[in-house]
C-alpha cells in the first residue's frame, strides 16, 4: 500500500529507484552491474541521470533527494 | 646565521610534524592525473572520503613503500567515510593512524592543525586553524557525525581523505571537501565507529525498517495542538512487505514524530538515528495516528547485501 506524493516532475523510473538504492548502501557501480544484470557503462549512465533528475552534484545528495521524495526505503 | 634561530626551530618542528605523519598516508590514484589521499588506520584497513571513490571497487595506493592494490570494502556516503582493505605488507608499521585517535582531546576553534595527505609524487603538507569546532551534527547527507569540525588552510583536491592531526602529533580527522567549497573534519571518533563495524563483520551493516517517508510542513496552530517545536515532520508513504515496519504495525499515513525519544524532522533524520543502531536490536518509533500518539517497539532489520 503506497500514499505517493510526487515533488517535482522528474520522477525517477523503477530501474533508476533500483540502481540509486544500491548506491545508497555504498555497493560499487560493478557490484550494482552484478547485481542488476548489466554493464558497469549502464550502470554509469544510470546513474548520471538520477544525478540529473535529482539536481545533485553528487551521490549522497542523490540519496538525500530521494530519501526526502519518499524514493527510496530506510 | 645562527643555526638555533627560532625561525629555523620553528620550520624544523614543522617539517618534523608533519614527516611523522606522512607515513600513515596513502595516495589512491583516480585516473592518471588525479589522487585524493587516503589514512592507514589500523592494520590492513585504510579510509578515505566515500564520495571521492565513485563507485571504485579496486583502486591502487602509493605508499612510501610502493604501490598496492586496495579493495574498498564499505562506502558510507552519509559520512563520507570509506573503507578499503590492502595488503598488510603494504606497510610494515605496525600501528595505523587510528590508535592514537581513540584518545585525542577534543579540537578547539582557533587550534592550530597539520594536514597531511599523499600524491604520487610523495606526501603533500599543509597547516591551518580549526575555523569551528561544534557539538556533534548531523551533515547535509544524513550522517551522525560525532563533532563538527571546519578548517581554514589552503589546500587542492589531493588533501581529500587526507589526515588532520593536532600539534602533539595525535590524529584528529580525515578532511573531506563539504559545501561551499568548506573543509569539513570527519572525527576520528566517527571514522572508529565505521572501521570498528567494518572490523567486527567484514563489511558495514545497514540497519533496516522497510518504510519510506516523505516530508510534510505544519503550521503553527497545528504545532501548538501537537506540542511540537519543528515545523517539518515526516509522513509514512509506504511500508515494504515482510519488513520489520511492517510487522509492527506501521501504515502509511502514520505520522512518524520520535525514534528512541529524539525528535525526527525528515527522512535524513531517521537515516542518521538508524545509523547508530544494530541491526538485530530494536528502536521505538513514536508515531502520530489518527490524532493519537503512540509508541511502538521496531526490530532493526539488515538490509540484504548484493552478492559480491
Amino acid at each position: 500500500m503506497n500514499l505517493i506524493l510526487q515533488r517535482g516532475s522528474a520522477r525517477l523510473t523503477a530501474r533508476e529507484r533500483e540502481v540509486l538504492s544500491l548506491v545508497a548502501t555504498g555497493t560499487s557501480n560493478k557490484g550494482i552491474a552484478r547485481e542488476l544484470q548489466v554493464s558497469p557503462n549502464t550502470v554509469k549512465f544510470h546513474i548520471a541521470a538520477i544525478l540529473e533528475k535529482l539536481d545533485a552534484a553528487t551521490r549522497a545528495e542523490a540519496v538525500v533527494a530521494a530519501l526526502r521524495r519518499g524514493e527510496l526505503t530506510l | 646565521m645562527n643555526a638555533t634561530s627560532v625561525l629555523q626551530q620553528w620550520s624544523r618542528e614543522r617539517s618534523d610534524l608533519a614527516a611523522a605523519l606522512a607515513r600513515h598516508t596513502l595516495a589512491i590514484a583516480l585516473g592518471a592525473r588525479r589522487s585524493v589521499s587516503g589514512i592507514r588506520w589500523r592494520g590492513a584497513l585504510v579510509v578515505t572520503a566515500a564520495e571521492a571513490l565513485a563507485g571504485r571497487d579496486e583502486v591502487v595506493l602509493v605508499s612510501e613503500h610502493g604501490e598496492t592494490q586496495g579493495s574498498v570494502i564499505a562506502c558510507d556516503l552519509a559520512t563520507d567515510v570509506a573503507v578499503l582493505r590492502i595488503g598488510a605488507q603494504a606497510l610494515p608499521d605496525a600501528a595505523g593512524a587510528g590508535a592514537t585517535a581513540a584518545a585525542a582531546p577534543m579540537l578547539e576553534g582557533g587550534a592550530g592543525v597539520v594536514i597531511v595527505g599523499r600524491a604520487a609524487a610523495g606526501p603533500v603538507m599543509g597547516f591551518g586553524t580549526v575555523r569551528l569546532a561544534g557539538p556533534a551534527w548531523r551533515s547535509r547527507r544524513g550522517g551522525a557525525i560525532a563533532q563538527r569540525l571546519e578548517f581554514e588552510a589552503a589546500l587542492d583536491g589531493r588533501f581529500e581523505g587526507a589526515l588532520v592531526a593536532d600539534f602533539a602529533g595525535t590524529a584528529q580527522a580525515m578532511l573531506v571537501s563539504g559545501p561551499r567549497g568548506r573543509l569539513l573534519g570527519i572525527p576520528g571518533q566517527t571514522i572508529h565507529r565505521i572501521v570498528a563495524a567494518v572490523e567486527q563483520h567484514g563489511y558495514l551493516p545497514r540497519p533496516y525498517l522497510g518504510l519510506r517517508l516523505q516530508g510534510l510542513w505544519l503550521d503553527e496552530a497545528t504545532r501548538n495542538r501537537w506540542g511540537r517545536s519543528s515545523r517539518s515532520l515526516a509522513a509514512v508513504a509506504g511500508v515494504e512487505s515482510e519488513s520489520p515496519a511492517e510487522a509492527a504495525g506501521i501504515a502509511p499515513g502514520d505520522l512518524l514524530e520520535a525514534i528512541d525519544g529524539v525528535m525526527i524532522d525528515d527522512a535524513e533524520g531517521l537515516a542518521a538515528q538508524l545509523a547508530q543502531s544494530r541491526p538485530g536490536g530494536s528502536v521505538e518509533l513514536r508515531l502520530r495516528r489518527g490524532g493519537q500518539s503512540q509508541t511502538l517497539q521496531v526490530r532493526v532489520g539488515e538490509r540484504r547485501r548484493p552478492q559480491r
